[in-house]
């Protein structure tokens, strides 16, 4: 009998490419009920099927795809599909998401969960279309790059109206941040595109004409018309609708930019005119992901010259400052073109710039020279250099081989002092939200440290997130200590405590947490009364939370297994001392000590219930969270 | 008698966001499900940008196909064409719509099309970029003409 479930859809795919058997079945309904989907499901399944110490690029790592059981439905953003795996850059916990159709389609087609696991002989991809799926020779689409894959999938099998996920040549070349495209859209950060690659997963591609139900439909569509209404009027929503983009001016005086390869964190007043020129010249619109009512994804054109762009899909904030602020390059032309390489190749442009950055200090500082980067002069800003570094890198011919291994690993082989100046945590390449800023401040420094996958801003979430709305999320500025003093240490551990849980819980749902950006109309109290309604269990904001916090606790559970301990939770030196040069140098209360770290650290695995030695759960506090056996499968690891 | 109202979109300003379609079958049928909604918003992607939205325009050649009696009626006060429980769910509409907007509904077995929700669309009240509009029907030509300049600017 067929499984009545309601926000999810209720079943998993699970894909064996090595024998090529394709089984379906049913969600299991008590990790539903602890986990919802997303990140908090995978987190579940890679935990009890991962052997630790296993090779992120070799037979034995799965590559999960998942959506939350909000995805697809009328909740404002719920766009998400994620995919978990073991990170090909950081050996630990990796998730990558993106928004686009992809998510929902999955959903449509009557599918929550796709498990690759095994590896493929030959190139294939994989069509799913309405609940079947197919496993197909995938050879003539091998080395082609994302548009052409996309489009050809689409005129054999799956008509104009199937999404695709597919990756470019840098995932195949198993490049370490390869990304998986989607769309346009990039589910970039942690090498998603290098295990896909190394599983000669070309594509996936998804078509689906079902219905997507819900237990409580008034209660949920009068909640969802009321956030509704209350998004329409609020700023932050304009903002997001003119692109990421726009937050450059307000970021680039807040000195949140890290530039230089981290040396300052602000390329004085560049961050405006980088806005200025993209807006007036470049955007020529924007597309929303599926139920959006932001829609910030601002697509761009170089008509003539040098730089000459098709349309593509950005730059996002973060691209603009990985091939802006981080390598010194002000030509936004040559950064359009940079961004739309690296789209149709896939790759991570936060990763691929932040490297080349790191590249370019070493030539800089003479630690490489012309004999190793193949003659390219790898001078700061040097834009054909950083194109056709970007195309060797996507192929991993010559230097671009050493520099597709991610930046700690390229340190690392350069040996001397060039670990120093690497700017990563647990090898994950620090995106554009400096700790030594003005906003957020030392709470990136925790975030980054913490963050499951390594140096990311917004997995789980951005801790400027409480900082800048705790009044509208209902909270007391006395609730949060040192939460109006972005430059001192205090307070900031549970902070990021708090949003991290957060995140965790909205990509368990499956939703964009840009939405999470527009409380007062769109706070936990709504995501929960939406989740209950959708799901027709009763679940408060309390107990939203909680399921975050059980994510959390569990991805840290997956991360000590794979050895990562309180040592791996500490920022790269560069982001730590004062700017070099720029406003910020002036400010002595930008550099974080060691004292600070521990201190903001200490408070961080006190806030968590964690060991402070160690940085490990204890077995009370998973115990705590529903996690027995879980802490039982920890406590016999670690013994 | 007032003017009669159409229901136009103003392909500029659509995102594709696709709430339309969301709308359409949760408000009728409680279930998201883009199949059984009278509206397309995003019907083509190619490369992202280029937009194709369907909508209903009452054309009525799906009632010219209908072969029962009754099954299709138009509304006279909104020009509308409604589809009567007299429907069987034959299916003969399904290739007469020049839009594709027509299915029928494997549940209630009758086709489902768009009948402007009795004269105040629920598609139009809710798209977040307000590229949907109800509007008199001799004002649609100066609306999609004034944002076709402004967005060419």
């Amino acid at each position: 009998m067929k499984e009545n479930w309601n926000g999810f859809v209720g079943n998993i795919l699970r894909i064996d490419l090595t024998s090529k058997k394709i089984v379906k079945s049913s969600l299991d309904r008590k990790t539903a009920r602890s986990f919802l989907g997303g990140n908090g499901y995978s987190a579940k399944i890679l935990w009890d099927e991962l052997r630790p110490g296993i090779d992120p690029l070799g037979p034995e790592n799965k590559f999960i795809i998942s959506t939350g059981p909000l995805t697809g439905t009328l909740c404002p953003g719920s766009d998400s599909w994620i995919a978990c795996f073991k990170s090909p850059l950081t050996n630990c916990w990796g998730e990558t998401r993106s928004g686009g159709g992809f998510g929902p389609e999955l959903k449509r087609a009557g599918v929550d969960l796709v498990i690759l696991e095994g590896i493929s002989e030959r190139p294939v991809y994989i069509w799913i279309h309405d609940g079947e799926a197919e496993i197909k020779p995938a050879g003539h689409l091998w080395g082609s790059l994302i548009p052409k894959t996309e489009r050809t999938l689409r005129s054999e099998d799956g008509g104009i109206e199937a999404k695709v996920v597919s990756i470019g040549p840098a995932g195949e070349n198993l490049v370490r941040f390869a990304s998986v495209m989607s769309d346009g859209r990039a589910a970039g950060r942690c090498g998603g595109g290098a295990v896909l690659g190394s599983k000669k997963v070309k594509a996936i591609m998804v078509r689906g004409r079902g219905g997507i139900s819900v237990a409580e439909p008034e209660a949920f569509i009068s909640v969802v018309g009321k956030v509704e209404e209350g998004q329409s009027k609020l700023k932050v929503c304009d903002a997001f609708g003119s692109g990421t983009a726009s937050w450059l001016p307000f970021y680039d005086k807040q000195g949140v930019i890290p530039t230089k390869n981290g040396a300052s964190n602000c390329w004085e007043g560049k961050g405006e005119e980088f806005y200025k020129q993209l807006k007036e010249k470049y955007f020529i619109g924007s597309r929303a992901c599926e139920s959006c009512t932001m829609g910030c994804g601002q697509y761009s054109k170089v008509k003539e010259g040098k730089w000459t762009t098709p349309v593509t899909k950005g730059p996002e904030y973060e691209t603009v400052a990985a091939f802006g602020h981080y390598i010194l390059n002000d030509d936004v032309e040559a950064l359009i073109h940079a961004n739309y390489l690296c789209n149709i190749y896939g790759m991570d442009t936060i990763s691929c710039g932040a490297t080349i950055a790191f590249a370019m200090e070493c030539y800089e500082k003479g630690w490489i020279n012309e004999k190793d980067t193949d003659g390219i002069e790898l001078t700061w800003g040097n834009m054909d250099a950083v194109k056709a570094l970007i195309e060797k890198i996507a192929r991993r011919d010559g230097f671009g081989k050493l520099l597709g291994e991610g930046t700690k690993r390229a340190a690392e082989k350069i040996g001397g002092e060039a670990p120093e100046i690497a700017v990563h945590v647990k090898g994950l390449e620090i995106p554009a939200h400096d700790p030594r800023e003005n906003y957020g401040g030392k709470s990136w420094a925790v975030q980054y440290g913490t963050a499951s996958r390594g140096g990311c801003h917004i997995h789980p979430q951005e801790p400027t997130l409480l900082i800048g709305y705790y009044e509208k999320l209902g909270f007391k500025e006395s609730d949060w200590p040192g939460i109006t003093q972005p430059l001192k240490p205090e307070g900031k551990g549970k902070i990021v405590k708090w949003t991290q849980d957060y995140g965790n819980a909205a990509e368990c749902m499956g939703v964009c947490k840009f939405h999470s950006f527009t409380s007062p109309a769109l706070t936990p109290k709504e995501y929960a009364a939406m989740l209950s309604a959708a799901t027709g269990w009763n679940i408060g904001s309390e107990g939203l939370f909680k399921i975050g916090e059980r994510v959390s606790n569990l991805q840290r559970c997956f991360n000590v297994r794979e050895g990562i301990r309180r040592k791996d939770d500490y920022l790269p030196k560069r982001l730590c001392q004062i700017p070099a040069f720029g406003p910020y140098s002036q400010v002595p209360e930008t550099a974080i000590t060691k004292e600070d770290l521990d201190a903001m650290l200490d408070e961080y695995y006190e806030a968590r219930g964690w060991e402070k030695e160690t940085g490990v759960p204890s077995s009370q506090k998973l115990q705590e969270l529903g996690l027995s056996e879980e802490a039982k499968q920890l406590s016999k690891y670690l013994s | 008698m007032g003017k009669v109202k159409v229901l136009a979109i103003v392909p500029d300003r659509c995102s594709q966001c696709r709430r339309c379609e969301l709308y359409c079958s949760f408000s009728r049928f409680k279930i998201h499900n883009i199949l059984l909604a009278g509206i397309h918003s995003a019907r083509v992607h190619v490369d992202g940008l280029l937009v194709e939205p369907s909508i209903c325009i009452q054309c009525g050649r799906c009632m010219e196909e209908c072969p029962v009696l009754g099954a299709m009626k138009r509304d006279p006060k909104l020009e509308v064409i409604k589809v009567t429980d007299k429907c069987n769910g034959c299916g003969q509409c399904i290739p007469a719509c020049p839009f594709g907007l027509i299915t029928i509904n494997p549940d209630t077995r009758k086709a489902v099309k768009c009948d402007c929700c009795d004269g105040s669309p629920e598609c139009v009240k809710h798209c977040p970029y307000h590229a949907l509009v109800y509007v008199d029907a001799d004002k649609t030509i100066e609306l999609i003409v004034a944002t076709r300049i402004i967005s060419q600017r």
